[in-house]
Order: structure tokens, then sequence, then C-alpha cells
């Protein structure tokens, strides 16, 4: 059995060799494939990024009177968290607060004597609450408005750009929704091709199918090192895919980051790199075996 | 012991071609058989019968004594290593040398590499190859050719040759070169079958000849020439 396949890799390998123009061919379409689905998922991957991005940025904070006692914070703070629109509520304390404007305006001796002059603390407790969509602020908003604590409140902070946030999210969430669209169109054209070619690489060995046939060789046997040759163009095209990919992402990386600084795509390639490669190799092999396989059941098949 | 018979076997490719017509013939073990006949006569479609490359309209067709057309699934691979064909147009692979074209009969039947490597330069030196191992079919002649191909047949160890009009590309030399070598490996024990339009090579050779034409068979003779009717 091991000795069998041996000789079906060594001989899948001697056709790719002896082959080479319609390797090169195959690789090559191949890798448009496999490249035209990774930079797909790779743009579907930083849309949603920079969704989650822009969503961080928007956020709504309540500040409470300085009379109002911890408990009640904490209690109104227990009351939010039990909203399923919600994903997040932070406290902020008042000597929390004290301590991030300390820290904030250290070496600064006027505030620091201002906050002397005063005495105690003068800064509010807050709830800092993050929504799971920024499509649910306003109703949140208007709960609390409504709410059994709303007396203790100072003031309800909530980020002005809101509205160009709003219009950016709905652009970057139709863009993804045509990410989806094409992703899946584009794929399906990049498999169709390749399967054409596959099917014109076996056509090509239509004759030496038969001669294989006549001189015995179980099915199998024929079929085996036509799926090598296969794994070989697919390992090739997922190299020269990741090669390209590299490149791109050293181009796209700083032009992206000065952009939205948070994400950086460099960082997110090299670490998924051992990922994508098994992803690209996977999917080429499926592809490219799936092809292999009902192109050459037409030549298998016995009188 | 019979090796081959065809029981009433006709063949009808379509309404206005019968190929083969209620032919009945058995060869025995270790004969040496000539199938003339014209050209369209039926002779390549009994021989696509017999390793059964084509079904039998009608009749059977037992090789060793096996219908060969009621095969388990899977048995044919195997009939078809018992059977050593050679054809009128070679079949080699083109991009495996003539030593790895005779390997791969026996890689086929999942011969050990030691077994390979012990036959394949036997069967070549038999063949009178033992110069042109590594070349590839492109770079040999006709005649070359044609022995790669009977020595790909042989290593098999096959229970009998089937030769489908091996010398039709070949020159005269050759061709009586590639004939003394079917005789040869007939004297060594393997029942031969040779299909042939030639009348000089099937008079020469003073063996069994069956006659086909237009799909029957019409004559069937021990020591036989090809008297055309
Ligand atoms: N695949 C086929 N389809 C239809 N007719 C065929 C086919 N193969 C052979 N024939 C016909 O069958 C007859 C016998 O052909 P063949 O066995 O090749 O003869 P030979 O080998 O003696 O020249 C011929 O009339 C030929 O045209
Ligand atoms: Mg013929």
């Amino acid at each position: 059995m091991f000795a069998a396949f041996k000789r079906i890799i060594k001989s899948g390998w001697k056709n790719f060799r002896r082959n080479f123009g319609l390797s090169i061919a195959v690789i090559g379409i191949m890798a448009v494939t496999l490249f035209i689905l990774s930079s797909l998922l790779l743009f579907d991957f930083l849309t949603r990024e920079i969704v989650g991005v822009i969503r961080d940025k928007i956020d709504l904070s309540i500040y409470f009177n300085t009379q109002v006692a911890e408990a009640d914070v904490l209690k109104a703070r227990d009351m939010l968290a039990q909203i399923p629109d919600i994903e997040s509520v932070t406290y902020v304390s008042r000597d929390q607060a004290l301590q991030a404007f300390k820290i904030r305006h250290a070496g600064n001796d006027v505030v620091t004597n201002a906050l002397e002059e005063l005495g105690g603390n003068p800064l509010q407790a807050s709830l800092n609450i993050k929504a799971k969509s920024s499509e649910s602020y306003q109703s949140i908003v208007a709960f609390i408005q409504g709410a059994p604590f709303k007396d203790s409140i100072a003031k309800i902070n909530f980020t002005e750009n809101k509205t160009v946030i709003d219009r950016l999210n709905a652009i970057l969430r139709a863009v993804q929704q045509a990410g989806i669209v094409i992703i899946i169109l584009f794929t399906g054209l990049a498999v169709l091709v390749s399967f054409n070619s596959i099917r014109l690489a076996i056509y090509s060995f239509r004759e030496e199918i038969n001669v294989m046939k006549l001189v015995g060789a179980p099915k199998w046997f024929i079929r085996g090192p036509f799926v090598m040759m296969g794994f070989a163009a697919v390992l090739f095209a997922s190299l020269v895919v990741m090669i390209t990919l590299w490149i791109g992402i050293l181009w796209l990386s700083p032009r992206l980051a000065s952009f939205i600084p948070e994400i950086n795509s460099l960082e997110f390639f090299k670490q998924n790199i051992f990922k994508m490669f098994v992803f690209q190799v996977v999917t080429g092999f499926v592809i490219m075996t799936f092809s292999t396989y009902l192109a050459m059941r037409k030549y298998l098949k016995e009188a | 012991m019979k090796i081959i018979s065809f029981e009433g076997v006709s063949k009808i490719y379509n309404s206005h071609s019968i190929a083969l017509d209620n032919v009945t013939l058995a060869i025995e073990q270790g004969e040496f058989v000539s199938l003339a006949g014209k050209s369209g006569a039926g002779k390549s479609t009994l021989l696509k019968l017999l390793i059964a490359e084509e079904r039998p309209t009608k009749g059977k067709v037992l090789f060793e004594n096996k219908d060969v057309h009621r095969l388990p699934a899977g048995e044919l691979p195997k009939l078809r290593r018992q059977i050593g064909m050679v054809f009128q147009d070679y079949k080699l692979l083109p991009d495996r040398t003539a030593y790895e074209n005779v390997a791969y009969a026996m890689e086929v039947a999942g011969i050990e590499d030691q077994y390979v490597k012990r036959d394949v330069p036997q069967v070549l030196e038999l063949v009178g190859l033992s110069n042109r191992t590594k070349n590839f079919p492109h770079e040999l002649s006709g005649g070359e050719k044609q022995r790669v191909a009977i020595a790909r047949a042989l290593a098999q160890r096959p229970d009998m040759i089937v030769a489908d009009e091996p010398t039709g590309n070949l020159d005269p030399l050759n061709t009586f070169e590639i004939v003394k070598l079917l005789l040869k490996i007939n004297e060594l024990g393997t029942t031969v079958l040779l299909a042939t339009h030639n009348k000089e090579i099937v008079d020469s050779l003073e063996r069994r000849v069956v006659i086909l034409d237009q799909g029957k068979l019409v004559r069937d003779e021990e020591k036989g020439k090809y008297l055309i009717t």
C-alpha cells in the first residue's frame, strides 16, 4: 500500500515536470482563483474591522451629581446592564475620575493649584455605556431620560459626530453586503474557470489515460498521479498567492494605517499567514480534486 | 487446454455495420494463430471484445473459462494484464522513457520495485533494446517503438499476447523482425494471436490461420495460407 502511494507520488511529480508548460498554466489559473478568493476574504475582514473601530468610537457617558451615593450609581449601572441593546457599562468612580484627571494634568501647576484650592473632589462619578449597534444609542438615551435615576444625572454626554459616524457606518455596511455578493459571484466564476481549465488539461491526457487502461492499470492507479499533479500545482499556486498578498499588504498597510491607525493589516497578515496558506491549499485542493475527478470520469468509464 | 473461446459472437455497432456475425472460435494454450482478413473484416473488433473494450451484441467470450463481459467490477484490469496487447499505433506513454513504459506495466500490477528493476532490463534485452532504455518514444523509430510495446506486454508475464496489425506502420525489414520476435515469444510458451491483413506474413508463418470476411469466419486451417476468396 505504501509502495503504491510512493509510486503515485513519484509518477505524479514526473508528470508535473515533464508537462511543465501545462503545469505552469494550471498553476496560473489556480493562483488567480485563490488570489481572488483570499483577497475578497481579506477585504471582508478589513471592512468588518473598520466597522468595529468606528463603532468603538461612539460612546455614551452619564455623569452623576456629586451628592449621589455610590450605591445608587451602582444600582443604575446594574439596571442598564440588563438592557439587551447594551454591550457594556463601565463605572468610573469619583476617585478614579480624580486620579485620571491628576495624571492627565500632572505638571500643570495652575490646574493642580486650583484643585487644591477647591478642596475635596469636585469630579463626578460616571457610567460609560457601549451599545451593541450604533443605531441603539437613540433609544438608550430615551430610556435614561425616563429612568428612575434620571434626577441624579448631572449630564448625558453623547459623541457629537454621531451623524457622520452613522453615515459612514451605513456606507460600510453597504460595502460589506456588496462584498458578500461579489465574493460569491467571483468565487463562482473563478471556480468555473479553474474547473474548465482542469478539464482541458485532462482532455490533453485522454490518450494516455486510455493507454493506462489498456495496460491494465486499476482506476485508482490512473487517478492517483493526476491528483498528485494537481496537489503540486495547488502548492505552487498558494505560494505565489501568499507572496503576492504579502507584497500587496506591505504596500497597503501604511496607507490604511494613516487613515485608520487602529488597524494594522500587516500585523494581521503576519499572524494569520499560516492559517491563510493552509486555507488556500485546502480550498485549492478541493476544487482541483473535484474537477480532476469529474474530468477523468468520462475517460475511465468502461464500455 | 482452451485459453480463449468465442461462442456465437456477433457485434453490431449500428444497423448498417455488422462487424462480427456469429463467430465461433477456440484457441489452445501455446498456439500461434494468425487472424487474417481484409481491412474492415472485423479483426480489431474481435480483439476488442476479447479485452472487453467493446461488448458483444450476442454470444460469449471466454478467457481461461471466464466470461470476460461478466467479470466482477475491478477484475477488468487483471484481465488486461493477463492478455498483453500490442497495437499498430504502439500506444506508448509519450512522456515516459522506454524503460519507464515497460516498468509502468509492472507497477500497475503492484509488482515490487526489486522485481521491476530485475525484469525490465531483461525484457528490453530480449527485444533488443538494451541501448535505448532512456529514450522517449519520439526518439525511437517505428520498429523500436513496437519492440518497446512488445517488451511492455511481456513484462506482465501474460498468458497470451494479442497483436493488432503490429507491423502496419513498419517497413519490410522491421516487419520481419517483429514477426520473428513474436515467434520467439511463442516458442518460450506464450500463446500468440496476431491480427493482420498482410498476406506475406501469414504465408511465411506456416501456422494456424483464421480468416474473417465481412464479420464471418470463413476459413480456419492448421498451417494455413491466406487465400483470398
Ligand atoms: N466504433 C465503431 N462504430 C461503428 N462501426 C465500427 C466501429 N468500429 C468498427 N466499426 C466497423 O466495423 C467493421 C469492422 O471493423 P474492424 O473490426 O476495425 O475491422 P478490421 O480491424 O478487420 O479492419 C467495419 O465495417 C468498421 O467500419
Ligand atoms: Mg483493425
